[in-house]
Formats: structure tokens, sequence, C-alpha cells
């Protein structure tokens, strides 16, 4: 399918981004509930520049698939108008507000009223901006991507991405509690259980629609067992990984490379996931 | 207002794609994908009959472009608002407000909207809008040989040809509220109509 060479960058950008927000809303929640005392420092300095910059990129990457990556922002002022136009905002808005908020704390040290106004704004447009990206893909002619499975999916790669690649700062450069820890690898093992229904029900859809609409396919069989392949190296990155990350992060005088090489492969099983995604897609009507 | 539409006549159609190259030519549409094009629909086997085998094997074309839907899906999906469905009927894209995000492609069941690489945006078929605010019928229309196609006030179409909008391989007409009217071929037509497939996905 050409879908794959031309929309790379949506793989890029759907991959990266509900990551970021999932990451942004998991160290807005550590600093608001003052969990550690340097509780701030995930959301500003290093870690949120790092957080900021991934997010520049996944944002840049998706103007990448369009015809005209300069005229991208018109996208942006049609608030309402479609599902992917209310994403495209909520992105904008959220990567503003995140800028925004680096800028005033690396400046306003002792204005924690505003920075918290900010950093609880930022969090409600990250928050919006996972729900209309989960929905965007909703098409009533697809009937591949048109089902909850997929949508869960998004909010899924948000919790399960964004508490790893926080993890993995805080392993790396905090000292945190070991109850908080556990709250994070507790969620973590929640949502991997969770991804791990949703995939099996994403099975289910896909051999539905490649049983109703993929006769008209070249080979339907060799999508769905593509599908299969891939599913099993998801479920195994996502699962090994996980466990990784856990152990990592619990266990004091682990090597901290555990938890980065466990984040790597629960990245690694989202990045698949999103391909599947791409490569999964039927349409009720004439192929592409 | 007049919402126009086609008449398709599937059991006149001999799948010779006039209809397609005239559109392309007076488009210079180039190597872009065509706004129209001519689906091939067939089937059959071997059957037994008596002693013997009979082979009972068909093919008919169904030619096929934006169908001015009333719910059009890619109006509902475009982000930059360059598809709208106009007072007329017509669902038109603006090329000018197109980001090219194909969004509108992903989401057709028709395949009508297409990117071109030479302009980085999305075409489709208008309907010819001009020439039809000019009395004039769309190119495709004009073209066609075996008078198989025929434009008009959906309205007088569909009281002169029935409300038929499905035959294999268009997909179900509840998804989008095409106004197009389908005089069936008498394979793709009846109460159990002969199970098709698409023969030339990979040419469409």
């Amino acid at each position: 399918m050409a879908t794959l060479k031309s929309e790379w960058p949506l793989l890029v950008f759907t991959t990266l981004s509900p990551l970021c927000g999932g990451a942004w809303i998991v160290a807005s929640v550590l600093t608001l509930s003052n969990s550690f005392s340097e509780a701030r420092g995930l959301t500003s300095g290093v870690a949120g520049l790092l957080l900021c910059l991934l997010l520049f990129f996944s944002l840049a990457c998706s103007t990448l698939h369009l015809g005209k990556p300069t005229k991208a922002l018109r996208a942006f002022m049609r608030l309402g108008n479609s599902t992917v136009s209310n994403e495209v905002f909520m992105g904008t808005l959220f990567a503003a507000c995140l800028a925004v908020y680096l800028i005033l704390a690396s400046h306003l040290n002792e204005s924690l009223l505003v920075l918290n106004i900010l950093l609880i704004f930022a969090t409600l447009f990250a928050t919006l901006f996972i729900l209309f990206q989960s929905l965007a893909y909703r098409m009533q002619t697809v009937p591949t991507w048109n089902s909850a499975a997929f949508s869960l999916e998004f909010v899924l790669i948000a919790l399960l991405g964004g508490i790893c690649f926080e993890g993995i700062f805080i392993e790396v450069a905090f000292d945190v509690p070991f109850e908080v820890k556990l709250v994070l690898v507790v969620v973590e093992a929640l949502s991997c259980i969770g991804m791990l229904v949703v995939i099996h029900a994403q099975t289910t859809v896909i051999m539905r629609a490649v049983i109703n609409y993929g006769k008209r396919r070249s080979d339907p069989k060799a999508s769905l067992t593509t599908w299969y392949r891939l599913g099993t190296i998801r479920v195994v990155a996502l699962v090994s990984g996980s466990i990784l990350w856990s152990l990592g992060l619990l266990i004091p005088n682990l090597n901290t490379f555990l938890t980065i090489g466990g984040g790597a492969l629960v990245f690694i099983g989202i990045a698949i996931g999103r391909y599947s995604f791409y490569r999964s897609y039927i349409n009720v009507g004439l192929p592409q | 207002m007049t919402q126009y539409g086609f008449h398709i006549d599937t059991s006149r159609c001999t799948g010779c794609k006039t209809c397609e190259m005239a559109c392309r030519d007076a488009y210079e549409l180039g190597e872009a994908p065509s706004f129209r094009r001519v689906c091939e629909a067939s089937g059959g086997s071997w059957v037994p009959a008596g002693d013997a085998w009979w082979q009972n094997v068909f093919a008919y074309y169904v030619s096929i472009g934006c169908n001015h839907c009333d719910d059009p899906v890619c109006q509902r999906i475009c982000p930059s608002g360059a598809m709208r469905k106009q007072p007329d009927g017509f669902v038109i894209l603006d090329s000018k407000r197109c980001i090219g995000c194909g969004s509108c492609a992903f989401a057709c069941p028709y395949k009508a909207p297409s990117f071109s690489k030479k302009l980085n945006v999305m075409r489709k078929c208008d309907g010819c809008r001009a020439r039809v605010m000019n009395g004039k019928e769309p190119i495709c229309v004009e073209a066609c040989p075996m008078r198989a196609l025929e434009f008009g006030d959906i309205e007088e179409l569909r009281k002169q040809y029935g409300n038929a909008r499905d035959i294999a391989p268009l997909p179900d007409s509840s998804y989008t509220q095409p106004n197009i009217v389908i005089t069936a071929h008498r394979h793709g037509s009846g109460v159990e109509p002969s199970v098709s497939v698409l023969s030339n996905f990979k040419e469409i």
C-alpha cells in the first residue's frame, strides 16, 4: 500500500505525540501532588526541555505528509470543522503552553502560583489533545480504524509510553521515594494489561474487516498474516519491556540501562502498533 | 435547489473507458489518477449440468466518479474546510484551501479524491460544474458512446429509472447517500445478485 511510504511522518507523529502528552500528564501529576522534593524538575529543566523538543519534532513530522506543509496552520484555524482540525488545534495549543511554561519556569522560580496555573492548562490541553487524536481516525467508511479498540490505543500509548518516559528520567536524574516508583509500576502494569486486551480486540476488528471487505484485495490472507506477525512482536516487546523497566525502577543497584532498555522496548512495541494500524487500512468501498 | 446526479446503466456499459479518457483529456490529468474510473466486476465458475460441465462466468462494468453525496464523508473529515457541498448540490474541492493531507481519500469509499503530485493538493471530479452552468452535460456523459451515463436532476432521474443505488463492487449507499441511480446488469441485480469480485483493482 502506497500509504506506508507517504504516511511515515504520521506514524512518527502518532507514536511520539500521545507519548509526550502522557509523559507531561504524569510529570504534571507528580509535580502538583508534590510527590517528592525535586518533582518540579520533571516539568522544567532538562526533562521538560527534552519533552518539549520531542513534541515539537513530532508536530513538525505531522506536517511532512501534507502536500503543502507550510499551509498546515489552515487546519489549526478550523476548530470544530472536523476531529482532525480539533486534534491539530489542541496539539498546537499544548505545545505553545508547554513552551511558555518552560520559559517562565526558568525565570519565575518564586511565582509558583503562575507556574501551577500554566501547568494545569498545559495538562488540560494535553488531555484534550489525546482525546481528539483518539477520535481523529474514526471514519465510518474505514472499518479497520472505526472502532473503540483503535481509539483506546491512543490513550494507552499516552499512559504506557508516558509513564515509561518519566520513569527513565526518575531513574537517571532524581531521588524518588520507593512508594512513588511502586505507584508508577502498578499503573504501567495495568496499562500494559489494558494494551494486551486492546490488541486482542483490534485483531477481532481486523479479522471481521478482512472477511467482510478484504475480498477485493489481491491477497487478504497475507494482510492478516502480517497483522499476526507484527502483533506477536508487539506483544513481546511491550510485555518484556514493561517487565525490564519495572525491575530497573524498583530494584536498587540494578543497572540503569535495564530501565532505559525496557523503556526502549516499550517504545518499539508502540511504534509497531502504529505501523500495523496504517498497514491494516481497509475501506468499505473501492480499494485505495 | 436542484441536486444533480448521474444515472449509470451497467447493462449498457462495455467498459471502453471513453468517459475516463475524455475526462483525463479535458482536465489535463497527465499521470495523475483519473476522476472517473471504470470498475470491472466479474464472477462465475464451472457448474455441473447433468453429465456435463457448463460455465456461468460473467463480467460487467461500473463507471464511477464523485457522486456528490448527500452526506459527503470527505467534507466531514476535511480539516481545512476545503471540501464543501455547494447550494447547487455539487461537492467542490477548493484547491486554494486544501493542504493535501489526504484524509478525504482515506475516507471516500468511491475513491473520488486523489493527490496531485503536480499541484500538491487533492483533486476530484467537480461534476463539470462550469459546463453544467452553461447548459452542457459533463464531459464523461457527453463522451459515452453507449449512452450508459446520463446526468440531470436526481429526482427526475429517480422518477425515470428508480431508486437503486447499490451494485457490486460499490459500497453500500447508506454510508454517504450518493446521488446516483443504477440500472443494474442482469448479474448485479435481482433478489440474489451473482457473487462478483472487483477484477481490476490494480488498474483503478
